[in-house]
């Protein structure tokens, strides 16, 4: 379960304070809603540990995330835009969410080969980034979440299940594409037991994607 | 803001900085005298001759490391912040970061960027001329301004010339076959604006710690011999210096020649930047092959004057007229001609490509509502290119005034500029007075520079056709 208690920030140079407290079940989905400037995308950063509260503690399973790095918390994050390297291709991309050295086991490599197979981007491996559309894009961005998240869980033990932190990414596809990559979403906590929480501004997506809706109030 | 001195300083401004510092009578060895004058038993050795390679190379550091500065850090600033997030997402370590992110970001112009670095330095003249401390450390353009002015012997000048010719163009090809190359010079002269924030910034505190040590090493590399400068400069010989005739007629001299310059190069480089607007737009009446051959033939016959040093382009003056002509009485013209066939081809570059945008961009509604000529330049032109405009002014007016490149072959007893007095200062050792004139060459120089940023914010006021005027008479008419 992951559970953020009472979780206070501030943007320097702005007088409103951000607040939030939430929990999320564990194998579950849970869709992120508010109006701009509620603090949506700040939520996820603060959870992933790209930004830190002022007061307050982030836990997963009970232990704090407090201080930890980002490569050293449970995390795989989807953002909006910039999710790939363009002057890398699609593998090495992929590979890079795994090991930062570029190194792979056998068996990373297959749970590579076989996401992108079961995401319909099979045989893609040496395309370049900039030569495939804004789905598959993004579909090679979930296929290094999933294959991340499946590594971590196999090898860090002291894990129990790594957290899928999806900030607004499908909002710019076509509503077919969105449809299909949030279906891989569905599939990845169902199947594989992954945590999921989604920033959007579309309230079709909780009923896509079968979560629960939290709304966030604009800060005072 | 720091690397944007390196291209209004005049290079004998910074070698008269270097010397302040490391010179025979330079603060360090001033240091040493005192310090030997308290120590009674001890006898601290002096800093041997500055001149030389060591002095040669420091100096073009000195003017290239911002260069290098300007045109890398707006390409790491550029990489979006998700792949920042993603580096540290990933795990990636400082050097991982480098290998994955930075060096894909700096990579497609670290070999352009060379390449001009070697350009600057491979035709560098006034450095040379007066850090190199004689023959055995020259460039083909010190070689060519002896054989001029010293040894009068054409025709080595000829065969100088004609190599130096033969290498800058071989160049130029180089250069007209990789597009950044052309992206380079106006990335580094472009202001740079403070970076907002700092992911860049390792999240290592040693490395941190040997980021911060390189910057300040930067830093100080750039700000000491410039002091130093205005500590000696604004010490002894000031007041002598400042009641010369010969100063006030040099400064008069650099001072006409600088406006002159920016004035024509901003009108030439805007006049072929909409020149170059109106061939693209008529692709279709033209035909793309014969555009295209215009295009070529034109962005060339700009770009060759970036590659042509001063003083290959002087000695082809020098000795197509000196037939027809007393070039010395000539020289200013002389002068002029050469700082703004110089200055063209990087205000040519810094011009075209936000001229090109916008010129594509608003056609359609110029030739729909019929504004043409002057009124859609003043209107519609000028306040979007202000900022440029201004730039170009004060900056062609800055390198002008500073220039010591033509003037060397051409400067008599008649015809002085300050850089070329200040050039003679410091070739007969009257250090004080060499360093008191380059001060006020400084001086002059920032003020003409910031004479071109206060034309951009003047040229960038809002022009509106609202006269209020207009309506109390239109509201008469109709009562």
């Amino acid at each position: 379960m992951l559970e953020v208690i009472d979780v206070r920030f501030s943007y320097p140079n702005q007088d409103q304070q951000l607040h939030f407290h939430l929990t999320v079940p564990d194998h579950s989905a849970l869709v992120v809603a508010g109006a701009s400037g509620s603090g949506k995308s700040t939520l996820l950063a603060l959870i992933a540990g790209f930004l830190t509260p002022s007061a307050g503690d982030i836990r997963w399973h009970g232990a704090s995330l407090m201080g930890l790095s980002p490569s050293d918390r449970p995390i795989s994050m989807l953002f909006q835009n910039d999710n790939l390297f363009p002057h890398l291709d699609v593998w090495t991309n992929i590979a890079l969410g795994i090991n930062a050295g570029g190194r792979l086991s056998p068996d990373s490599a297959v749970l590579i080969r076989e996401s992108m197979a079961d995401l319909g981007i099979g045989g893609m491996e040496t395309r370049a980034i900039p030569t495939l559309s804004g789905g598959q894009q993004q579909r090679v961005a979930l296929v290094r979440a999933l294959v991340r998240a499946r590594v971590h869980h196999e090898h860090q033990a002291g894990i129990a299940r790594p957290l899928l932190l999806l900030d607004e990414p499908f909002s710019a596809l076509d509503p077919e594409t969105k449809e299909n990559c949030l279906g891989v979403v569905r599939q990845m906590v169902n199947q594989f037991g992954l945590t999921a929480i989604l920033v959007t501004h579309d309230p079709n997506d909780a009923a896509m994607l079968g979560a629960d809706v939290f709304f966030l109030k604009p800060a005072a | 803001m720091l690397t944007g001195l390196a291209f209004v300083i005049p290079t004998t401004v910074a070698a008269s900085g270097l010397l302040a510092i490391w010179g025979r009578h330079g603060v360090i060895n001033q240091g040493i005298d005192q310090a030997n004058a308290l120590l009674p038993f001890v006898t601290i050795p002096e800093l041997p001759s500055f001149f030389g390679v060591k002095a040669v190379i420091l100096a073009h550091i000195f003017f290239n490391a911002p260069l290098m500065i300007r045109v890398f850090l707006p390409r790491l600033l550029s990489v979006p912040d998700n792949h920042w997030r993603l580096a540290r997402m990933m795990g990636m370590t400082p050097f991982q970061q480098f290998h994955w992110i930075e060096w894909p970001a700096i990579k497609p112009m670290a070999l352009p960027l060379m390449g001009l670095v070697f350009l600057f330095c491979f035709s560098s003249f006034a450095l040379v001329l007066m850090l190199g401390g004689g023959p055995r450390v020259t460039t083909l353009e010190v070689e060519i301004y002896a054989a001029i002015r010293i040894a009068f012997d054409l025709d080595l000048a000829v065969g100088l010339t004609v190599l130096q010719v033969v290498i800058a163009f071989a160049v130029l090809g180089v250069m007209m076959l990789h597009p950044m190359m052309r992206q380079a010079m106006p990335q580094a002269v472009m202001p740079m604006r403070p970076p907002a924030r700092f992911m860049l910034a390792s999240p290592s505190p040693l490395l941190r710690g040997v980021d911060m040590l390189v910057v300040l090493g930067l830093v100080v590399m750039l700000v000491l011999p410039l002091l130093a400068l205005m500590v000696k400069g604004l010490g002894g010989e000031m007041i002598a210096v400042m009641t010369s005739t010969k100063l006030w007629r040099a400064m008069g001299n650099s001072v006409s020649i600088a406006l002159a310059s920016a004035l024509f190069v901003t009108g030439a480089a805007m006049v072929s930047a909409e020149w170059r607007v109106l061939v693209s737009l008529k692709t279709t009446q033209l035909g793309q092959h014969k555009t295209q051959i215009m295009l070529i033939l034109m962005e060339s016959s700009v770009m060759v004057y970036l590659i042509l040093p001063a003083i290959v382009m002087g000695t082809a003056w020098f000795i197509l007229l000196r037939g027809v002509a007393n070039v010395f009485v000539i020289a200013p013209f002389l002068v002029l001609m050469a700082n703004v066939m110089m200055a063209l081809p990087v205000a040519y570059r810094l011009l075209i490509g936000k001229w090109m945008t916008m010129r594509h961009q608003d056609e359609r509604l110029r030739l729909a509502y019929g504004i043409r000529g002057m009124r859609g330049f003043r209107y519609l032109t000028i306040p979007v290119m202000s900022r440029e405009i201004g730039l170009i002014f004060g900056m062609v007016a800055a390198m002008s005034m500073g220039d010591l490149g033509v003037i060397a072959l051409f400067a008599s007893a008649d015809f002085e500029t300050l850089p070329w007095l200040l050039f003679q200062q410091a070739g007969r050792y009257r250090v004080d007075e060499a360093a008191a004139t380059a001060v006020i060459l400084m001086l002059v120089v920032v003020m003409l520079f910031g004479l071109g940023h206060g034309l951009g914010r003047w040229l960038s006021l809002p022009r509106s056709l609202y006269r209020a005027s207009d309506m109390t008479t239109h509201a008469t008419d109709h009562s």
